[in-house]
């Protein structure tokens, strides 16, 4: 069972620090985690090695890849920056999401998106849950229940087609 | 940080001026009907990392046949988007003109006549934050990202009196009574 970290265009130290922490490491494999996958983007590498075994996990660590889309598919649970990209592509995939916003970007815009309304309706019964920071993602992978999620609705592409074709003079 | 401010502010005159001026033949536009078989030009502006995948999956439900051609304006510094882009059918990616403005904060100055020359596309799709359309479209719709449940960016304030439609994917963000519109989840 993999899990896949990813920070997406960005730099975010704090996420990918936190994720190979002993602390981190041991609730991975307290879950059942044997894999972790680490797409690390802009943020500082301090690790000797981009692939090695610890705490019984197969940790495997890249910049960038064209497509996180294969990676998303085969990990049971996506870590992320609230990346607004990564969060639809990670729903739609019906994945357990935890995002963690990265307060260093411009106007701090991350604490105001999708994942920083944790009582908001709508994706209170996503698949997606939420936390504010990376001191307690620890306690996120821990007491993270996917059995009581429900998928995020289907996209539906017609809404958009709709308003368009409504302003173009098509309707 | 100060040049990206001015530009926006710039960027806003001329899109200001220009929805001033030619009033009357925007209006009669704006009312014309299009049969089903007419085609109509599209432009979308692609901003930075993840905003470029929510474009690309807003279009994504359009009929192609209809919406053509598109073209997919890409700024300086958008490295993820032409990777972003490939993901893209590719019989779709012949028809697509990519046009990169690699020198979009090169000329700070409004060029007015040039934004009465012919329009580039029917309708110009931005989808905030960090678009900043300096080319003129007879129809301006701003798509706010879907990432933003609470407040408005900071091109969705600033673009939200000038564009034809203004879409809000989450209530709040519009609930002040402004101009605007929550659509839902577009994406």
């Amino acid at each position: 069972m993999a899990a896949l970290v990813t920070v997406g265009s960005t730099r975010f130290d704090a996420l990918v620090d936190v994720v190979l922490t002993m602390d981190c490491l041991h609730a991975f494999r307290e879950r059942g985690y044997t894999r972790l996958i680490v797409q690390y983007g802009n943020s500082h590498w301090t690790q000797p090695a981009k692939e090695w075994v610890e705490e019984g996990i197969h940790i495997s660590a890249f910049t960038f890849k064209p497509s996180l889309l294969e990676d998303v598919e085969n990990a049971a649970l996506v870590i992320s920056h609230a990346g607004a990209g990564t969060i639809l592509d990670v729903l739609r995939a019906a994945k357990p999401l935890i995002v963690i916003p990265n307060n260093s970007l411009m106007d701090d815009h991350q604490t105001n998106s999708p994942a920083s309304s944790p009582g908001s309706k709508p994706l209170d019964h996503s698949c997606a849950l939420f936390r504010h920071t990376h001191r307690d993602l620890v306690e996120a992978i821990r007491s993270l229940e996917v059995e009581s999620m429900t998928p995020f609705p289907r996209y539906d592409g017609s809404r958009f087609q709709t308003i368009l074709d409504e302003e173009m003079g098509y309707l | 940080m100060w040049l990206f401010v001015l530009s926006l502010f710039i960027v806003v005159f001329c899109l200001r001026v220009y929805t001033i001026l030619p009033k009357e033949g925007r209006s009669a536009r704006r009312n014309a009907k299009r049969r089903p078989v007419d085609t109509c030009s599209l432009a979308v502006f692609l901003g930075s990392g993840g905003h470029t995948g929510e474009a690309i999956l807003l279009l994504s439900s359009l009929d192609f046949t209809r919406y053509t051609p598109r073209t997919y304006i890409i700024s300086e510094g958008t490295h993820l988007a032409p990777r972003k882009l490939s993901t893209l059918k590719p019989a779709d990616m012949r028809t697509i003109p990519i046009m990169e403005i690699t020198q979009l904060y090169s000329s700070l100055v409004p060029d007015v006549p040039a934004l009465r020359r012919q329009p580039f596309a029917d309708v110009l799709i931005l989808n905030g934050p960090g678009t900043f359309p300096r080319l003129p479209s007879p129809r301006l719709i701003y798509v706010e990202s879907f990432a933003r449940v609470k407040k408005l960016s900071l091109s969705g304030k600033l673009l939200r009196p000038f564009v034809d439609r203004f879409l809000s994917q989450w209530p709040a963000p519009i609930q002040d009574r402004g101009r605007g519109e929550c659509t839902g989840w577009l994406v």
